[in-house]
């Protein structure tokens, strides 16, 4: 399938706020209650459409526990948007928001977007944190807030494309490098511009830096 | 360790084998540095340089001696039977050689690798992997500073092949792994180094590009290619977790830590062997596509594991040494098991589809699914899981869980979803529809009915629902929508019941626009007429239109009992029948009159026209056969219409009441006489009785009518009763005299009456008559009173000198005894008389016999023939008993015989008698006794001639079957008859006549002793008597068994042979 660009997502917060199924009901429109512990990281794609444009979506879910936080940290790089999720149910998912980010700043690319999840908004009589609360954290931080529930995917699609936005707004302004692959924003195909091919690359050339 | 959290089975049995002998023996004291399988065979490289297969057998066999100085890697192709082995021939000069294994495919155990093509690598730095591309046109080769260098062309002849670099040394570290990926359009190549990950695009011979890699890379043989059924990966397993490559970079990764010593992936799963410890390994494997680990445990083992092959639908693993452990997969049968055991239907159902399940096998796993997830009270989860099991599973199963469970929304997901499938039944839509309107799911409902794409409600359940529901709205929208305008009527009638005369209207319109209108009108007809009359009092045009539609209808005449009561609509509609009726149309054309005579009524001077059409149906109607002019009639002076009466009395044939018409007529309107007259005279020809008829008419006292009938239809009325002797003058007379007719009309009449001939002649007939009755009454009032001489000396019958013995009859003829003897007929009879006697007795008898039946036949033929004595003809038939009492008990037998006695007076005639009361009462007797006895067999029909006898002789005896009787019963009957006098006067004639019979059996004794005598005399001589009691000849032959020889009786049961 032919896009215009490429976006990678990453998805982070705490074991059991609802990564997975927040892909899974972005990317299969369902919702499976019982979901297997994320093991490493897993990785769904969809195309959406933004300003006319068909962008695909990369997304890299990973597993919230503290055992792969160094297999996911690995997985930032590359990320041009990243989902923080919290569970509003459950306090210390919020509380823990500050080290993800910490962890997300660190290791990703400045201009990585964010956004701040407050997910499971369907279990309102069971929730614990606020809205007010995430909308002051994301004020604080400069993210983008948005309460979701993945069970009757109120704002997931919202949650994805708002990124997405976020991201094609900040290519039109020249913020991203679209070239540099390491942002996580590949150019499709058809809009490549005629890269110069190197027909046998640089032998000590770094593969991440490689051309498209 | 990670991996608690992945599930875990055990769908693996580790086994190590043990006949591994062979594989130690071929290998000698080299090691086993690496192996290949895939055609039924694995191949093995050793550090000597050999190939050794092994077969299916677990046989080892060395195949090939490849390369002088151990072999690096070995490959052997999927689609084709080329093995290429990469290997050190030389100190510093490595080869890559194509081998066409072939045969030894064919049998292992003996044939031999032949050596295809060589590949000499152009570098002495030790290579460490290689790849090929299947189709034999690239291959890869890594070495171990870094470079990859690509090799195009045919690999097979293996000549004037140029090496590309693709890769130079570098920081990444020496390469170990590279595979090919086949995309639709493009070759990938993945290599894995040290510490970089690079995907390659070795599509076009002149440009490759490398792609955004990884700087982080795997060990050797820590790196394989993945086809799965879904995404292809180049997996690469680092101590931290295994990561899979995609063409775009790094995709997901699996948490596996360990030191990765070795991967490799077959059938959809994952190998990874881990280093445990020392001389230990942990092997795990994964299912990647279902995501849970199929298998974990540990080996032991002192030599490194060098080679994972799978084949013959196991795993083997061996060692450098040649140690063989075999890992055989247990069958899907008994995973299936072990999930459902452990609740894991979502890895169940992901298992079952990746073995391409079938939909039945799938459904079932969906229903224990949601069995379990029912009986956790998940039930939302349950009905999500049931809904993937519509149309194999029975959905009453679901169905009722649900219904106990009283979860209507759950109930609603899966009707639904059965719905869409379009299997559902009329049930499942009525219970779809009950549930939304149970919830009051009005926007679906209404959803539902325009979606087009929801056309899975068949609409008449739905109507049903709805207008169960009372959601008569959705139920109208919805016939309309399908176009059962019938059913959007009934709704409309029966629901609705005051609806806007527009909607009524277009729906009537759309009505009589189908086809089935008429059946649709015939159903909801009435109730229809009832609401159209009630939505809209005024409306005439839509009957006309309704009528315009029904004319045309092939079926109209059925439909005209709806419209009984509409006038607007039956009036047309029959008119348009009887236009061109047909022969069963009576009933309806009398319908039309009758509707017709109603509108009439009204006014019923004016309406000219209503008339005329009424008198041109009843000109026209009388061609219909089943035209009923009763009914006509009845209508006609219902309605006080009397053309049409008279035009009925016509075709009925019911001239007198037609002609009481005309009277009735004639008397207010004096100028209608003569129509009266030319009416009689018009139907009098066929029916003379009229002129009566018109005579009663004439002069039956009108009230308060003052036109009398003119003088001469009076006087052409009383000719014509004169002259076809319609009436007896007299009671014409006699009604006249009632009348105030003039005496005029009438002189001519009474003067006609007057000179009609014979008055006299009848007088003297009759004085004639009465004198000879008289006198024949003399004569036997003689008979019984006088005595009486006989004086005849002769003897009658052969005129000789009387002497005795002789005998004497009350007729005044004696006869020699001897004559009588010989001469007589018999005893009891006159000879002489005996013939004018039987005379006499056959004419009665004829008289008598006819049965009643044809005595009225005869008498109505009689009556109808005498046109002027009919008097006569009646008086003929009472005497002869035509109008006896049936009743009358046969018993009272003496009164014949008493009336026979009373024949013998020759000239008896009715007129005449001067008691006819009694003659005919004894008349009538004597009718009972014939009748009444003609059932009975001959005894009883006893010949009168020979009861007339026995009356002869005694009174007592009698012939026949009255000589069975006890003699005392006699006088008893006697005084039992109704007629005391008759009877006192028969007696004294019978006891009177003895004594001639009495002289003529012993004439010397005296008449009173011979009477006594007689009286005596049956009772023992009576031969009939006991002949009859005893030897009866035909009474004894009945009892007589014939000789059948079959009959029961004379059966012996005892001689049966066959009996027990």
């Amino acid at each position: 399938m032919s896009y215009a660009y490429l976006f990678k997502y990453i998805i982070i917060g705490d074991t059991g706020v609802g990564k997975s199924c927040l892909l899974l009901q972005f990317t299969d429109k369902r919702f499976q209650p019982v979901h297997d512990l994320t093991i490493g990281v897993e990785f769904g794609a969809r195309m959406i459409t933004i300003d006319g444009k068909q962008i695909k979506l990369q997304i890299w879910d990973t597993a919230g526990q503290e055992a792969f936080r160094s297999i996911t940290r690995s997985y930032y790089r590359g990320a041009a948007g990243a989902l923080l999720v919290y569970d509003i149910t459950r306090r210390d998912t919020f509380n823990h928001l500050t080290t993800w980010l910490e962890d997300a700043r660190q290791h990703s690319n400045s201009n990585m977007v964010i956004m701040l999840i407050g997910n499971k908004s369907d279990l309102e009589s069971r929730r614990e944190v606020k809205k007010e609360e995430g909308e002051v954290f994301a004020r604080e931080h400069g993210l983008i807030f948005m309460e979701t529930s993945a069970k009757t995917a109120a704002n997931v699609e919202e949650a994805f494309i708002n990124t997405a936005k976020e991201i094609y707004e900040k290519i039109q302004e020249g913020v991203f490098d679209i070239n540099n692959e390491a942002n996580g924003i590949k150019i499709g195909p058809q809009h490549s511009p005629t890269s110069p091919s190197s027909p046998s690359g640089g032998p000590g050339s770094s593969p991440g830096s490689g051309c498209c | 360790m990670t991996l608690f959290q992945c599930r875990r089975f055990h769908f693996f049995d580790l086994e190590k084998i043990d006949v591994d002998i062979s594989v130690q023996e071929t290998l000698k004291d080299a090691s086993v540095r690496c192996g290949t399988s895939g055609r039924g065979c694995i191949f093995l490289g050793d550090s000597d340089g050999a190939v050794h297969s092994i077969s299916r057998q677990l046989t080892a066999k060395t195949v090939a001696e490849a390369h002088m100085k151990g072999i690096v890697q070995i490959h052997q192709c999927r689609q084709s039977s080329y093995l290429l082995t990469l290997g050190e021939d030389e100190p510093g000069a490595y080869s890559l050689k194509v081998w066409d294994a072939m045969l030894v495919e064919q049998d292992p155990t003996r044939s031999r690798l032949s050596l295809k093509s060589v590949i000499k690598l152009s570098r002495v730095k030790p290579p460490t992997c290689f790849a090929v591309h299947e189709n034999l046109t690239l291959l890869a080769v890594g070495y171990e500073d870094g470079e990859i260098q690509l090799y195009r062309g045919e690999l097979t002849r293996g000549r004037s092949i140029k090496p590309k670099i693709l890769q130079r040394e570098g920081e990444h570290g020496s390469v170990t792994g590279l595979a090919f990926k086949t995309m639709e359009k493009s070759i990938l190549l993945f290599s894995a180094s040290k510490h970089a990950v690079t995907p390659f695009d070795v599509t076009n011979k002149d440009r490759d590009v490398n792609f955004q890699g990884d700087k982080v890379g795997g060990e050797l043989n820590c790196s394989c290619y993945a086809e799965g059924s879904s995404e292809d990966h180049f997996i690469v397993g680092r101590s931290d977790a295994v990561y899979c490559y995609t063409h775009e970079g790094r995709g997901p990764c699996y948490g596996f830590d360990g030191e990765k010593h070795l991967l490799y992936y077959f059938r959809g799963y994952l190998l990874i062997i881990a280093l445990a410890s020392v001389e230990s390994y942990h092997l795990t494997i994964f299912d990647c596509a279902n995501k849970f680990v199929a298998f974990q445990s540990t080996i032991h083992s002192s030599e490194p594991i060098k080679v994972a092959a799978s084949e013959w639908g196991c795993l083997f693993l061996l060692t450098s040494d040649g140690s063989f452990w075999q890992l055989k997969e247990r069958d899907l049968q008994t995973k299936m098991t072990v999930f459902y055991k452990k609740n894991h239907y979502d890895l169940a159902i992901k298992v079952a589809k990746c073995n391409n399940f079938d939909p039945e096998g799938m459904a079932d796993i969906y229903r224990q699914y949601g069995d379990h997830l029912y009986n956790k009270g998940d039930l939302d989860g349950a009905i999500r899981q049931y809904c993937k099991t519509v149309g194999k599973l029975e959905a009453s199963y679901v169905v009722r869980k649900y219904m106990d469970a009283s979860r209507v929304l759950n109930l609603l997901e899966y009707l639904e979803v059965i719905h869409k499938t379009g299997i559902a039944t009329q049930d499942m839509t009525t219970l779809l529809l009950n549930c939304l309107t149970k919830l009051k799911q009005n926007e679906k409902i209404e959803h539902y009915m325009k979606d087009p794409s929801c056309n899975f409600l068949d609409p008449e359940t739905a109507i049903k629902v709805f207008r169960k529901g009372g959601m008569y709205k959705q139920a109208y929208q919805l016939a309309n929508k399908h176009e059962l305008y019938g059913c959007a009527l009934q709704i409309l009638i029966d629901d609705v019941r005051d609806p806007c005369k527009e909607d009524l209207y277009s729906i009537l319109e759309k009505v009589l626009q189908t086809e089935k209108a008429e059946e649709i009108l015939r159903k909801y007809g009435s109730s229809l007429v009832q609401l159209v009359s009630h939505v809209d009092p005024k409306s005439t045009e839509s009957w006309v239109k309704i009528v315009g539609l029904l004319s045309l209808s092939p079926s109209k005449r059925e439909l005209v009992e709806l419209f009984i009561s509409k006038k607007e609509v039956l009036v047309p509609l029959l008119e348009d029948i009887c236009q061109d009726f047909e022969s069963s149309d009576g009933p309806l054309m009398n319908l039309l009159l009758e509707a017709y005579l109603d509108q009439w009524a009204n006014k019923k001077d004016t309406d000219v026209a209503t008339k005329e059409k009424l008198l041109a149906l009843l000109t026209k109607a009388p061609d219909c056969p089943s035209w009923d002019w009763a009914r006509a009639l009845f209508a006609c002076k219902m309605f006080g219409f009397s053309s049409g009466e008279i035009i009925a009395f016509e075709k009925l044939g019911l001239h007198n009441d037609l002609l009481a018409i005309r009277h009735a007529e004639a008397s207010s309107n004096p100028s209608l006489w003569p129509k009266f007259f030319e009416t009689c005279q018009k139907y009098a020809e066929t029916k003379p009785s009229l002129w009566k008829d018109a005579f009663y008419l004439i002069t039956t006292p009108m009230e308060g009518s003052a036109y009398y009938c003119p003088q001469h239809i009076v006087e052409d009325i009383l000719d014509r009763l004169l002259a076809q002797n319609l009436m007896e003058p007299l009671p014409i007379i006699d009604r006249l005299c009632k009348t105030r007719l003039k005496l005029g009309s009438v002189r001519l009449f009474l003067s006609k009456v007057l000179d009609r001939k014979g008055i006299e002649e009848y007088e003297e007939e009759s004085t004639n008559l009465q004198g000879e009755t008289s006198k024949i009454r003399e004569h036997i009032e003689g008979l019984r009173t006088k005595p009486l001489v006989f004086q005849g000396t002769r003897c009658n019958a052969c005129s000789q000198k009387l002497d005795f013995p002789s005998v004497h009859f009350l007729c005044q003829h004696s006869f020699h005894q001897q004559c009588f003897d010989s001469f007589a007929a018999n005893e009891r009879d006159c000879p002489v008389c005996w013939q004018k006697n039987r005379d006499l007795l056959e004419a009665e008898r004829a008289d008598k016999k006819p049965t009643k039946a044809s005595l009225d036949a005869n008498f109505a033929v009689q009556l109808s023939n005498s046109k002027s004595n009919s008097f006569a003809v009646i008086a003929d038939a009472f005497s002869k008993g035509i109008f006896r009492d049936e009743n009358q008990k046969p018993r009272e037998i003496l009164g014949p015989k008493r009336s026979i006695e009373k024949l013998r007076v020759p000239t008896v005639k009715p007129f005449d008698t001067q008691e006819p009361t009694s003659e005919a009462r004894l008349r009538l007797h004597e009718g009972t006794l014939s009748y009444s006895d003609k059932p009975v067999s001959t005894p009883s029909q006893a010949p009168i001639e020979s009861l007339l006898e026995t009356m002869k002789k005694s009174p007592a005896v009698t012939s026949g079957f009255e000589g069975r009787r006890s003699p005392i019963s006699q006088p008893k009957s006697a005084t039992s008859l109704p007629f005391p006098r008759v009877q006192s006067a028969a007696t004294s004639t019978t006891s009177r006549k003895e004594s001639p019979q009495v002289q003529r059996r012993k004439p010397p004794v005296s008449i009173t002793a011979a009477a006594q005598q007689t009286v005596k005399q049956p009772e023992t001589k009576n031969p009939f008597e006991e002949e009859e009691d005893t030897s009866n000849p035909f009474l004894e032959p009945e009892p007589t068994p014939s000789k059948n020889p079959f009959e029961e009786d004379e059966y012996d049961s005892s001689l049966n042979p066959f009996a027990e």
